[in-house]
Order: C-alpha cells, then structure tokens, then sequence
C-alpha cells in the first residue's frame, strides 16, 4: 500500500520535473567558461591541460570563438599509441590523425551541438539516448558554454528538493 | 546443406583464418578470402543464393563504411595541385596497363574496361603500419602517399560508374550516348549533393527525437540503402550509391555519433563484409580451372609494376630524387576492397569473365602480401643510401 503511494507520488513528481524541465534552457545549467582548446594548440599543450581538467570532451574553437570540433581522451590515447590500434581501423583518416600537430588535425569536426535555448528534456533526452557525457551548447555557430549529466543531475536535485 | 549452418560456418572459418592472418601481420581479408575458398573445396555447397545476396549486401556495406568513415572532405579542400600530378600519373598508367592487358589477351573493350578500372585504385590501409613502424608516415613521401590516396576511391568509383553505365548498354557507345550516361551520373551526383547538405541534416534533426528502439542507426542503414536503390534506378550500380550515401553522412553530427558507428561497422564488419570476401574466395575456387596460370601471373606483375612505374614517374615529374620517387611507387602497388567490389560488379553483371576475376583476386591477395614487405626494404635502402653518405637517418619530418 505504501509502495503504491510512493509510486503514486513519483509518478506525479517525474510529470511535474518533466514540467519544469521544459521551461528550463541549458544556457541557465552550463558552464559558461569551459575548459577548451584553440584549434592550433598543440598537442602537447593539449595533454597537459587534459591531465589537470580531465573531462569527457573539450570544445575546440577559432580565433572568433567559433565551434569548430571538439576532442575527447579517446582521440589522445589513439594518436599517443597509434600501433595499438588495429589493422582493420587503418583508414586514410586514422593515418591523417596520427600526423597532428595541432588541435584542428586532431579534433573529430562534426560535433554534436544544442542551441542554448533548448529546454533540459531535450538535452536529457540527447544524452540518455546516445549516452554523451557532455554537449557543447552554441548560438549560432558561437561557442556559449558545456553541459554535463552531472549540470543536469544537480538541477534535477534541486527541482526535486524544492 | 542448411542454409543458416552454411552461414554460421563460413562466418565462423572466415574470422578464424582472418584472425590468424592478423597475427600474421596481414589485412585479415586475406584470411576471409582464404576461408570461402576453403569452405568451397571441402563442402562444395550446391544451393548458395541467401550466401550471394549477403555477399552482395557486404559490398554495399563495404563502400558504404569507406565514405561513411573514411572520406574526410575537408582534406579534399586542402590538397594541393601538386600533389595532383603524381595522382592522376599512377591512376593513368595503372588504368592503361589494366586496359591493354586486357586488349593483348583479347578480351573485349568492355572486359578490359573493367580490368583498367579494378588496375586503377590503391587501399593505402594496407601499407599504413609499415610506414608508422618505419617512422616514415611523416615524411615528405609519406605525405604524399596520403595526399593521393585521398583522391583514389572518389576516382575508382567515378571510373566505375563510367564502365558500369556501358557495360549496362553492352556496347561502346557513340557520343551522344556518352553524353546520356554523363548527364546521368551529374544528375544522381545533385539529388545526392541535395539530400547531404538540405534533406538529411534537417530530417536527422526530428529521427534523432523518435522513440522508436534504435531509430537512428535505422535510418543511417536507410539512407545507405535508399542511396544504393537509388544509384541502381538512374542504371548504375548500388554499391555506388551506398558509397557517395556515406560520404554524405560523414560529416553529419547525428550520424556520426560514437555509438551509432560503432552499430554500423558492427553490422559491415561483424557480419556482411567478411561474407562478401568469403564469396570472393567462394567464386574463385569455382572458377580456377578455366584461369590460365600465364594470365593470373601476367595480370599480377601488370598491376604492381603500373603502379610502380606511374607512381615512380609522377613523383619524378614534380622533383622528387630516385629512391623517394620508387618508394611513393611501391607505396601505391596495394590493392584491397574496392578493387574486389569492382570486379564483383563486372562478374555479378555478366560483363568479365571467370579467369579475370581469379587473376585480379590473386593480384589483391599477392599485393597485400608483398607491398608491406617491399615497402619496408625501399625505406631500408634509402635510409642505408643516408647512412652511407654519414648523414643522420631522416625521414623530413614536418615538410
């Protein structure tokens, strides 16, 4: 009987959070000064700052602060240990990234992106669905900021608390 | 036999063997094509329709993961004029030499076509770890070997369409009816243009919100089926439309989240890709009591030594000294999977004959077997040429 109650309970909290979440923009959630790298910041100036701000990914911009890629711990680890890789993935693209010098060689450049005014069930949605730690929220082409499950985890909490 | 026993045993043969040429330090094709020739001479299976069509369905896949996950076109906008010359060079002589050869031996100028379009290409994958393991990826010819490489699957399939289209017509045309078969390449080359960079960004906008179970790797398989039944309705080829349908969605965010590719090439090379070598391998076996031993040898030495030469003398056009000039040349010599979707193509249309077909299979796995190698002594030499001048060992890094 209780448990009936508790789902009763849950079920209308979920519908109300569901509620919120839809008037909430991620530009109100994200960080608005993400740790990220120029697109030609060398590799090893990469590394260093991945070493102190270990993220999922990191945003890669122009001069004008244009989103242009990002690059993730994974792209790192293939061009430190290219041999590990294997025989089958040695595609034209593979050897390309195993020359970098600089971010923009490096980076993957079609990322995935949110507007900064999407609502939190969209970008909930997003990363459940294809399970990404991390989105680069932009207007336009501008880089505004990064969200994170654990951004979406704490405003959750809050709503819920409240 | 059981048709599902027949797949489950020619996909297991074909992992096992394409494992242990793995450890061997070879492309694990060489295994698949080894297991589907096994699988033929041990069980000679009469009823192999469901094991065609899953042969069929792995080149659509294979061409469709090489522009999925291999084109980068942004490196297309980067190449320089320069590093054409050596390109179209190597492609030239390759395409001839596959025509003449084809010409001497007295096939028909369709056949022939076919030979000098399944000449042409280069799989550089093969060679990729030599150069790394040499340190000589970052060198100027190492450079240039991927610059022209960028361009040789864009050419062997423009090539293709080209001899598809005529083989389709089964006669030479005259030149109105080139024109047709032009016009109706640059017609389905738009409707693709058109659905890249229009309808498919905005359509992958509202599939990547569906709720339907894995709709969005659904519809990157739709979209390399649609383009592939789309390339057969304007009469050429779907394995063709499946590559320009990746390359397409190659730049596309949703379609190219981590998880959905690594769905699509667990479906290409988990299972539809090593069927399609296995059959290669499979249609050989059938097929080599009518290829002549002189012709498969003939057409193996023709197709290395094209590349080499045309790679040699492009190279020299645009200044390159002797020994880099015949390193970019045996750099170019292997060959791999879209050489093998090509002359499937011509065999499935009824256009080359059986003992084309072994010969250029046996080409492919003789210049996956020996590129490696040969490419490694051409580096060996050069850098023994350097030592002996007591210079220190180079490779030009960063030119």
């Amino acid at each position: 009987m209780q448990d009936d109650t508790e789902e009763r309970n849950s079920g209308r909290d979920s519908s109300k959070l569901s509620d919120q979440c839809k008037n909430i923009s991620v530009s109100e959630i994200m960080s608005r000064d993400p740790v990220s790298f120029r697109d030609d910041d060398t590799i090893e100036s990469i590394i260093k700052v991945m070493l102190e701000y270990p993220y999922h990914i990191y945003p890669v911009v122009d001069k004008r602060r244009n989103l242009v890629g990002t690059i993730d711990p994974g792209n790192v680890l293939e061009f430190l240990f290219f041999e590990r890789i294997p025989r089958n993935n040695h595609t034209h693209l593979m050897a390309v990234k195993s020359l970098s010098e600089t971010a923009e060689n490096l980076m993957v450049d079609h990322p995935l992106t949110v507007d900064q005014k999407t609502d939190l069930c969209d970008v909930a949605d997003l990363m459940m669905k294809h399970h990404l730690e991390r989105i680069c929220v932009v207007n336009g082409q501008k880089l505004q900021g990064v969200v994170s499950k654990l951004d979406l985890i704490k405003k959750i909490c809050s709503l819920r608390s409240n | 036999m059981e048709v599902l026993f027949q797949i489950l045993l020619i996909l297991l043969f074909a992992r096992l063997l394409g494992e242990a040429t793995e450890r061997l330090g070879l492309l694990s094709i060489v295994g698949e094509i080894a297991a589907g020739f096994i699988f033929a001479l041990l069980l000679r299976p009469t009823n192999t329709e469901v094991f065609g069509f899953f042969a069929e369905l792995g080149a659509i896949f294979l061409l469709f993961t090489a522009g999925y996950r291999e084109v980068h076109l942004k490196d297309l906008e980067d190449t320089s004029i320069k590093a054409l010359i050596p390109t179209v060079f190597q492609i030239f002589v390759s395409f001839s030499f596959g025509f003449l050869i084809g010409r001497i031996f007295g096939f028909g100028y369709i056949e022939s076509l076919f030979m000098a379009v399944a000449f042409s290409p280069t799989s550089i994958s093969v060679v990729i770890r030599t150069l790394i393991d040499s340190d000589y990826l970052s060198s100027k010819t190492g450079s240039l070997m991927l610059t022209s490489t960028i361009f040789d699957d864009i050419i062997g399939i423009f090539l293709l369409s080209i001899v598809v289209s005529l083989a389709n017509s089964n006669q030479l045309l005259p030149g109105a009816s080139l024109m047709a078969i032009s016009f109706r390449i640059i017609a389905f080359v738009i409707i693709m243009l058109l659905l890249g960079l229009k309808i498919l960004p905005f359509a992958f906008g509202y599939i990547q919100k569906m709720h339907t179970r894995e709709s969005l790797f659904s519809f990157v398989i739709i979209v390399a089926l649609f383009c592939a039944y789309l390339s057969q309705v304007f009469g050429l080829h779907p394995a063709i439309g499946a590559f320009l349908g990746g390359v397409i969605l190659s730049d596309l965010p949703f379609a190219k989240i981590d998880v959905i590719q690594k769905e699509v090439n667990g479906l290409a090379y988990g299972l539809f890709t090593p069927l399609f070598f296995a059959f290669i391998g499979f249609s050989v076996e059938m097929a080599i009591n009518v290829t002549s031993v002189f012709f498969a040898i003939s057409v193996v030495v023709m197709a290395l030594l094209a590349k080499l030469i045309g790679g040699f003398v492009g190279t020299k056009l645009i200044g390159f000294d002797n020994v880099d000039s015949l390193i970019f040349g045996v750099g170019m010599m292997p060959r791999a999977g879209v050489e093998l979707v090509i002359i499937s193509i011509g065999r499935q249309l009824g256009v080359i004959r059986e003992e084309i077909f072994s010969a250029i299979v046996l080409m492919v796995v003789v210049s996956i077997i020996l590129s490696p190698f040969m490419l490694e002594r051409a580096i060996r030499y050069k850098e023994s040429i350097m030592s002996s001048v007591q210079e220190p060992v180079s490779t030009d890094a960063g030119q």
